[in-house]
């Protein structure tokens, strides 16, 4: 043993305090002076130089607390002594320093950080983009002055299902005036009502959509007039508001104010002075428009001025700002029962007067759920399936990070030794490794920007929404995005940097190993990870499977090779025989007939309740249209009983009715040829029954039907033509229509795609479920990808050892698939019963729907295992390829 | 022997006081500290300076180095003019609280002859 050296303990002593930062030199000169003075006082009191420093030592205090004592005065002196900016500056070293150690570490190891960014970007992408669309959607009306006081009118009919909900948008044309003057907590009310009309000027025509408005639109829906008073611009008929874009494309850039539009509409022409210019509406706001006719134009808004049960008008109003929406809810209900019930058909049915109901203006977007909506809705169950999407994606990346992370803790284990051997405490070390963490995730926020602006094209198809990346600018949403980054850092990084910096340098130095908790947890965060990606898969499938049956159902009426034209000019009613002969002229057509409503969407609906044998008063929801002659026939619908229209049958115009199968069970028939019913004053008796057909998607269960024969009423012309060259036929329907209809655009489509345009939001859907089941499962590939790299580079000792000793590649691959394959079979057994679950419960809404069963649930799995499979075995066959000598002699 | 809450309690009317007498040292204070409560409070080295930097700060004491032979420089510490302010308004405080605790306990103060 070496003798004690007082002058070697002190420098000892001085060193270790030296590792505080908060300890300067000063002040460890004065505790060295302080310690000579004890000595001094101690020796002379007869102790030995080495008891004598020891007991100073004792006196002193444990190390710790000593420093936690002098780290407390810290700042407070650096305050005094106006150092602080000194201390700012070292502390920005360090950071400096730590970069430099980031990017030095990330540049060693490019696999790793390559999959680490790659997959943050990724799932940061997604994110930002997902992030973007759900601001969007709550955006929705509330741009407006006063958004939270808007409210529109709904009714409810009791009783009245229409498509099975008895909600109804539509309210009538007195409601505005009677809110004004008799509900308290009104402050204006306005109305509009759909148009679609053409516009003419100058020889040129435009068939646009646009709305009837009271006057007073524009003092409850602030939206800005670039010229025109707000109340005045829609006062009095026969006055137009054009919006911009829609004023540059009928007068260029003349200033159109005062200039006139003809309007042809329905029967009706008005000639129109244009009154205003109104910015165009945003795209987040729940209607839209190119025009406003104004209200008093409309001769059947005169009519119904003072029709209480006439309902085609939605009504809006704006509250008093300290009105209560209960009170106003209660107020306007009894408004409309008091109205409703004078009316003599209430009386008799006083169960099913209306019930006027409010919804907040800024509620319509997600949460509206009524009939006769003025525009397609969003929805909010696929809004925040979205934003659930966005965060497991997310969350996949940052668990790539932290396996990663901790992975490499055996790599990286030295050098934490050392750090710590060198002094630095666990909150550095800590300090450090989230200080990595917010390097990569800023590297990779950056890359995700530049991925989510080239891929904003896509997105928007893929959700219909016409997004823009300057959206994301504004502060609000800025910060948010910040924050969000911040929390991906946090979350990913503190895991590994509490874990990385608790390593023992003993062990580490000396060589132990990682313990097998950590990897049991890295093992779970995979089966979390796949587990997410195969609930996707599943979705994916289950939507597209759904998708595929509806699209290729029998529904029961042959839709291929027809085409429909649409009639715009009402005008033609009386030229459709004519039109119809002259269809069947061309060659390649083998049946023309016509209807008032497409054959795949028949949405007109009417009560019956004077049918034959209806002794209880039963009432039938029948749907209805008018058909032209060799409609079924053109159809391929099949007649079960009776027998189809036929023109030497005079009698069948008007009188004769086609009701369905559905119909007939529910009259409650034996027969139903030669039976009478009264139908809102069409036809008397049924000449046939048609076989059920779905007439609308199939979400919903077939329901009665009854068919008139009107030839007149004709807003669809249907073309069955035999010829394989589309083009060339619709070219030849187009010319007649252009010698019938010169003013209105050819407008046509083929009835397959319109019945294949109602499924579009579940194609949608499908498409969304797609697009992200595959990031899911790309980033947690990746993941998988270098977790497998580390552990074969972790294994290539004892491979190369075995190899030596004579064990096959083969064995040596299956063996390190394995290990991971039981992870996403674990993964498989928990996400099958969740999705099978999930996607239960999303196809209820369809009355005719596919099975969740092993056609779904094989694929998924399989598709899974292959993939994660094929990542796995690039690197096992690349650990198993190494030549076992080369690995030895590097030992 | 004072409890550590006591020692903390008093440490700095301690030092405000010893400092009153004239300028000293770390090691000085501490050894008069000793003497003067004949052992019962206990001050740690390690903490004691610590405290000083912080009155320092404050502005109660200022200090300055003095250079010994053969070994590190030594650093006195003084009264200013705020310290000496400080002590007073502590001194009254452990005078109304002895004061209070004496009148609780039987003594032969009464409360009237406080001047808070």
């Amino acid at each position: 043993m070496r003798p004690f050296n007082f002058e070697v303990a002190l420098a000892t002593w001085r060193h270790v305090m030296k590792n505080e930062r908060a300890m300067t030199p000063e002040d460890l000169d004065e505790l060295e002076q302080h310690v000579r003075d004890q000595m001094a006082w101690l020796m002379a009191e007869g102790l030995s130089e080495e008891d004598a420093f020891r007991k100073t030592m004792r006196e002193m205090g444990d190390q710790g607390s000593v420093q936690a004592a002098y780290r407390d005065v810290f700042w407070h002196k650096m305050r005094h002594r106006q150092t602080t900016m000194d201390e700012m500056r070292w502390r920005w070293a360090l950071v400096q320093h730590h970069m430099r150690l980031t990017l030095r570490n990330l540049a060693r190891s490019k696999v790793y950080s390559g999959v680490t960014i790659a997959g943050l970007a990724i799932g940061l992408a997604a994110f930002m983009l997902i992030g973007l669309y759900i601001r969007h959607e709550l955006s929705y009306d509330r741009f407006f002055d006063n958004a939270d006081l808007l409210y529109r009118v709904i009714k409810q009919d009791p009783g009245s299902f229409f498509m099975g909900n008895d909600h109804f948008a539509y309210t009538s044309v007195p409601l505005p005036d009677a809110l004004e003057a008799e509900v308290p907590g009104v402050e204006q009310a306005t109305q509009i009502s759909q148009l679609s009309g053409l516009l003419q000027v100058g020889g040129e025509s435009f068939l646009e959509d646009g709305l009837n408005a009271r006057s007073s639109f524009f003092e409850v829906f602030s939206l800005e007039l670039i010229s025109g008073e707000a109340s005045s611009v829609l006062a009095g008929p026969n006055k137009i508001v054009l919006t911009e874009s829609m004023a540059r494309r009928l007068f260029g850039d003349d200033d159109p104010t005062g200039r006139r539009v003809a309007f042809s509409w329905n029967e009706n022409k008005s000639d129109l002075e244009v009154t205003g210019v109104v910015v165009d509406p945003p795209s987040n706001m729940h209607f839209s428009f190119n025009y406003l006719v104004s209200m008093e134009t409309d001769p059947w808004w005169l009519d119904g001025l003072d029709e209480w049960d006439n309902n085609d008008r939605y009504t809006y109003f704006r509250a008093e700002a300290n009105a209560d929406p209960a009170a106003l809810a209660a107020s306007i209900e009894a408004l409309g029962s008091s109205k409703l019930s004078q009316l003599s058909w209430y009386q008799e049915n006083p169960e099913r007067v209306s019930r006027y109901m409010i919804q907040p203006v800024t509620s319509i977007h997600l949460h509206s759920n009524v009939n006769f909506e003025i525009q397609a809705t969003g929805s909010f169950r696929t809004t925040v399936t979205l934003g659930l999407i966005a965060v497991f994606i997310l969350l996949i990346a940052c668990v790539n990070y932290m396996n990663l992370a901790t992975a490499r803790s055996a790599t990286r284990a030295r050098e934490i030794g050392i750090r710590q051997v060198s002094g630095a405490r666990q909150g550095q070390l800590i300090q450090q490794f989230l200080g990595e963490s917010f390097v990569l995730t800023g590297i990779a926020a950056s890359a995700a920007v530049f991925l989510g602006w080239a891929l904003l094209p896509v997105f928007n198809g893929l959700v219909g929404r016409d997004l823009s990346l300057h959206q994301a600018l504004e502060p609000v949403t800025m910060l948010l995005l910040l924050a969000s980054v911040a929390v991906v850092a946090l979350v990913s990084g503190s895991y590994p940097a509490f874990l990385l910096s608790r390593l023992q340098p003993a062990h580490v130095l000396g060589g132990h190993r990682q313990q097998r908790s950590r990897s049991r947890l890295r093992s779970s965060l995979v089966v979390a990870q796949y587990a997410i990606g195969i609930v996707l898969i599943i979705g994916t499938l289950v939507v597209e499977r759904q998708v595929g049956f509806m699209a290729t159902a029998d529904t029961g009426l042959a839709r291929d090779r027809v085409l429909s034209v649409t009639v715009q000019d009402e005008a033609l009613e009386d030229q459709i025989d004519t039109i119809l002969d002259e269809m069947r002229g061309i060659p390649e057509v083998s049946l023309v007939s016509a209807s008032y409503t497409l054959p795949t969407n028949i949405r007109p609906q009417s009560s019956v309740i004077r049918y034959e044998g209806n002794e209880d008063e039963h009432r039938i929801y029948a749907y209805n249209t008018a058909v032209n002659y060799d409609w079924l026939e053109l159809l391929d619908l099949e007649i079960v009983e009776g027998r189809s229209y036929s023109r030497d049958q005079p009698g069948d115009e008007w009188s004769g009715l086609i009701v369905n199968e559905r119909f007939k069970e529910e009259a409650g028939w034996d027969v139903a040829v030669g039976k009478t019913l009264e139908y809102g004053g069409r036809g008397d008796h049924v000449v046939g029954v048609v076989k059920d057909f779905h007439f609308h998607s199939l979400r919903r269960e077939i329901e009665p039907l009854v068919l008139y024969l009107a030839p007149k009423y004709a807003s669809y012309i249907l073309i069955r033509f035999n010829s394989d060259d589309v083009p060339a036929t619709v070219s030849r329907v187009n010319d007649v229509m252009d010698v019938f209809s010169p003013d209105y655009p050819f407008e046509y489509i083929f009835l397959d795609d319109a019945y294949n345009n109602m499924y579009r939001s579940e194609v949608r859907f499908g498409r969304i479920f797609r697009g992200f089941a595959i990031l899911a499962i790309l980033i947690a590939c990746l993941g998988l990808f270098a977790l497998s790299a580390f552990m074969a580079d972790q294994r290539r000792n004892e491979i190369g050892v075995r190899k030596a000793l004579g064990a096959n590649a083969f064995d040596i691959v299956r063996e390190m698939s394995v290990d991971f394959l039981r992870l996403i079979v674990i993964a498989l057994i928990v996400a099958v019963p969740v999705g099978w679950m999930l996607m239960n419960q999303w196809l209820e809404d369809y009355a005719y729907r596919v099975d969740v069963d092993w056609r779904v649930i094989l694929p998924a799995a399989v598709l899974t295992l292959l993939v994660a499979w094929s990542t796995i075995t690039w690197q096992a066959v690349k650990a198993a390829r190494t030549n076992p000598a080369d690995v030895l002699r590097q030992n | 022997m004072f409890s550590r809450s006591l020692v903390a309690a008093t440490i700095k009317p301690l030092m405000l006081a010893i400092l009153s007498d004239g300028e000293a040292y770390g090691y000085q204070i501490i050894q008069r500290v000793q003497r003067i409560s004949r052992g019962q409070i206990d001050l740690t080295t390690g903490t004691l300076y610590p405290h000083l930097h912080r009155m320092e700060a404050d502005g109660l004491v200022d200090s300055s180095w003095k250079e010994v032979p053969d070994a590190p420089r030594r650093k006195y510490y003084n009264l200013t003019a705020a310290g000496r302010k400080a002590l007073a308004a502590e001194k009254q405080q452990w005078l109304d609280a002895n004061a209070i605790l004496t009148t609780l306990w039987g003594g032969s103060h009464s409360m009237e002859g406080l001047g808070a």
